[in-house]
């Protein structure tokens, strides 16, 4: 494949993130993934690597580097456990790129430049389709917004110092400390179960418009490709469990990989994964370039995404009834990838986006 | 398709069991591993252990189609509750039936239908999966008694089973041929269990490793004639294949019921949800999907009533049903969003079981080999 070409810099990023991987995270993943608590002490070495700040400008003590850095270093921790490229990429797009693009002097100082430190951001929102009574209720009131109804989810919320949360309603990001009037619940989530995503109730809170911003789609198109890179890994990492197993396991007298059914699994997930990983550096390079990235990051989160799927129903279609247990790391790569499938919005809506673009 | 009067007062029935009975332990069940001890009470109060075996035996004396149309209602509410149901009923009881004779009937059929004893099934071992005639848990005649030695592994309500039916080989250089099929009693010496497995879904149904060490067992525990084993078992698939299509078929009815009860509810932007298009195209293609299936499931269930070849027939319901159901709890979780992954909703339930689907009693591309074997020839 000669369409992605990294730079030094990125290549360089490349070699050290594998290196971490499979000195530091390959010999733990198993059981930070059985525990599904947020790991933070992976978090904290990430931190002092650089990548928990891989895109925040250097005048912000962050590594300053791209979106295609990004999405290398998402790659290579999600294909070894997803809900760590899940933080990081929550980290750097949700909270710093936000911040560091819309927020005001003030802000930057205080909470963006506390991320290089170890603070970890977390990102909330409230999802718009629901039944009416559970759907955000915000009010202006003064100088204030009152958010008195919202069921919703904060990622990276379980150990989030700040919270960005996004008022979809008023197109603004409201940036708070973790307070009294956000009611926050350990829930059960399908997957990505060591990322630390909370579900909170609001309980009548109220943020000053002073500590509000406005956003475009930028934020956005980063965070899909961000997603995107971490889909790509987890579907790599099925890809390549699939493989591995079906040259292993016997049946009928030979290797299972023999067989064209099997054969036909796992070809369908070899295709997509390049694909994606075409989209993945394509539109990390877009975003670079400064192109506009809106298209694009939505056929990648569309596709991306849905291949990650793919590719774990397939891996445990490969793995049979052994697949179906938690003695293999193949349930976990459909319940993370489904997960990151819908987290940020229903995949039709992007689909809508695509449609808005390419025929409005 | 227009079920006669007496299918429809059928389905009504076990319906309303389903939803008053079933649906409010489904999700209580599936979160503390739980097998529910006292449905299976309940259903064999409500003579639903035996549905298809007749009255003499203690049965529901209904037929195939009826038990397809309870496995469906109840799996449409709860995976865990409708695999017990299939698994005791099509693995458990139905091989006895079939293959018993009426010493053997009246020793473990009976019980079995009226819930006093739960059944299961063992064919599957660590390395006979999709091959199954690999089986290499052995039979040796000794005097009156059988010595048995081996693992199963897989075993649907394998630990709380009572009475199992099980395959080992006399010869494994024969083959299938060298199969026969048994039975075991819990507490026989020499039988144990291993652990239960820790699975993606049906977490409220148990899966265990059956263990086979020495197990002395009587000689009138065989079941059919000697090296025939493998022959009772195929006709068990058959027919589990159709309770497996009709559980898959339920399960992703109960993604669509649950689909449907969201859809109406909900808004977005301000607009009731039923009227987006993008939601209207996905119910749509779900509901016709899960229809076709619900056609082809019932179709293979009145064959087998009837008493016509329904080998193919029912790998095609068990096929299609867990494709299609597989697809519908998934596009549940798509309709939902992030809401959907959480407990409040039981659509990643639904998704989570439904896997299994396209694995257990034959993987989906076991049953395409069995289709293209009837159309194409061997």
């Amino acid at each position: 494949m000669g369409l992605i070409i990294f730079n030094d810099e990125q290549t360089l990023i490349q070699n050290e993130v594998k290196k971490f991987v499979k000195d530091k995270l390959s010999p733990i993943a198993d059981e930070i993934d059985k525990k599904e608590k947020f790991p933070e002490e992976i978090i904290t070495t990430l931190t002092e690597l650089g990548l928990m700040t891989i895109m925040v400008p250097e005048d912000y003590k962050g590594a300053g580097l791209d979106c295609t850095s990004l999405c290398i270093a998402a790659e290579e921790l999600s294909k070894e456990c997803a809900s760590i490229g899940l933080v990081m990429v929550v980290n750097n797009c949700l909270v710093g790129y936000a911040l560091s693009r819309y927020g005001t002097q003030f802000q930057k100082t205080q909470y963006l430049n506390s991320l290089s430190d170890g603070v970890i951001g977390g990102y909330g929102f409230c999802p718009e389709i629901n039944n009416p009574e559970r759907l955000l209720k915000s009010e202006k009131k003064g100088g204030n917004f009152v958010l008195s109804r919202g069921n919703g989810f904060i990622l990276n919320g379980a150990v989030a110092e700040f919270i960005l949360f996004s008022n979809f309603q008023e197109k603004k990001f409201l940036l708070f400390p973790k307070q009294a009037g956000l009611k926050l619940k350990n829930q059960y989530i399908l997957g990505m179960r060591s990322a630390g995503i909370v579900r909170f109730e609001f309980n009548q809170i109220e943020v000053p418009e002073t500590s509000s911003f406005s956003f475009d789609n930028k934020v956005f198109d980063l965070a899909y490709i961000g997603f995107s890179a971490v889909g790509l890994g987890i579907a790599r990492a099925a890809l390549d469990s699939a493989i591995k197993y079906a040259k292993e396991r016997k049946q009928f007298g030979r290797p299972i990989c023999e067989f064209p059914m099997v054969q036909e699994l796992i070809t369908k997930m070899k295709i997509a994964v390049e694909t994606s990983r075409l989209l993945v550096y394509e539109s990390a390079k877009c975003f670079d370039n400064n192109e506009d990235s809106s298209l694009i990051a939505n056929i990648t989160r569309v596709y991306v995404t849905e291949t990650a799927v793919l590719c774990g129903l397939n891996a445990i279609q490969v793995y049979g009834g052994y697949g179906y247990t938690k003695d293999y790391p193949v349930e976990r790569y459909l319940r993370d990838a489904k997960t990151l499938q819908v987290l940020l919005g229903q995949p039709y809506l992007a689909k809508s986006l695509i449609a808005k673009e390419i025929l409005l | 398709m227009i079920l006669s009067k007496r299918y429809q007062e059928f389905q009504d029935w076990v319906r309303q069991f389903a939803r008053k009975e079933v649906a409010p332990r489904a999700k209580e069940l599936d979160k503390k591993e739980e097998f529910p001890r006292d449905l299976v009470k309940r259903m064999a109060e409500l003579k639903m252990l035996g549905i298809f075996i007749p009255e003499e035996y203690g049965g529901a004396g209904l037929d195939t189609l009826c038990y397809a149309i309870a496995v469906e209602e109840v799996g449409r509410v709860c995976g865990s509750t409708g695999i017990f149901l299939a698994a005791h009923s099509s693995l458990g009881v139905f091989p006895i039936y079939h293959a018993g004779d009426e010493k053997q009937k009246s020793r473990w059929l009976i019980p079995l239908v009226k819930g006093e004893k739960i059944g299961s099934f063992g064919l599957t071992e660590p390395n006979a999966g999709s091959d199954a005639a690999a089986t290499r848990t052995t039979a040796r005649l000794e005097g009156d008694f059988y010595v048995i030695n081996g693992i199963k592994r897989f075993i649907t309500s394998g630990s709380i089973a009572d009475i199992i039916v099980f395959t080992a080989t006399q010869d494994p250089s024969k083959g299938h041929r060298g199969i026969s099929a048994f039975v075991v009693e819990k507490g026989t010496r020499g039988f144990s269990y291993g652990r239960n497995e820790d699975k993606l879904g049906l977490r409220g149904s148990i899966t265990s490793e059956l263990i086979f060490e020495d197990c002395r067992i009587p000689k009138e525990n065989l079941l059919g004639k000697e090296g025939e084993g493998f022959k009772v078992f195929m006709d068990t698939l058959d027919g589990g294949r159709i309770s497996i299509g009709a559980l898959a078929l339920g399960i992703g009815e109960g993604a669509l019921d649950a689909i449907i009860n969201f859809v109406q509810q909900a808004q977005e932007s301000g607009q009731p949800l039923k009227k987006n298009q993008w939601i209207q195209s996905m119910v749509a293609e779900i509901a016709t999907e899960l229809e076709s299936a619900r056609l082809l499931v019932y179709q293979a269930a009145q064959l087998k009533d009837v008493g016509i070849p329904f080998i193919k027939e029912s790998a095609m319901a068990k096929y299609y049903a867990s494709k299609v159901g597989m697809k519908a709890t998934s596009i549940a979780l798509e309709i939902f969003g992030a809401d959907g992954l959480t407990d409040e909703y039981p659509v990643e339930r639904f998704m989570r079981d439904e896997k299994l689907m396209e694995i257990g009693e034959g993987t989906s591309e076991i049953q395409k080999i069995v289709i293209a074997r009837q159309i194409l020839g061997k």
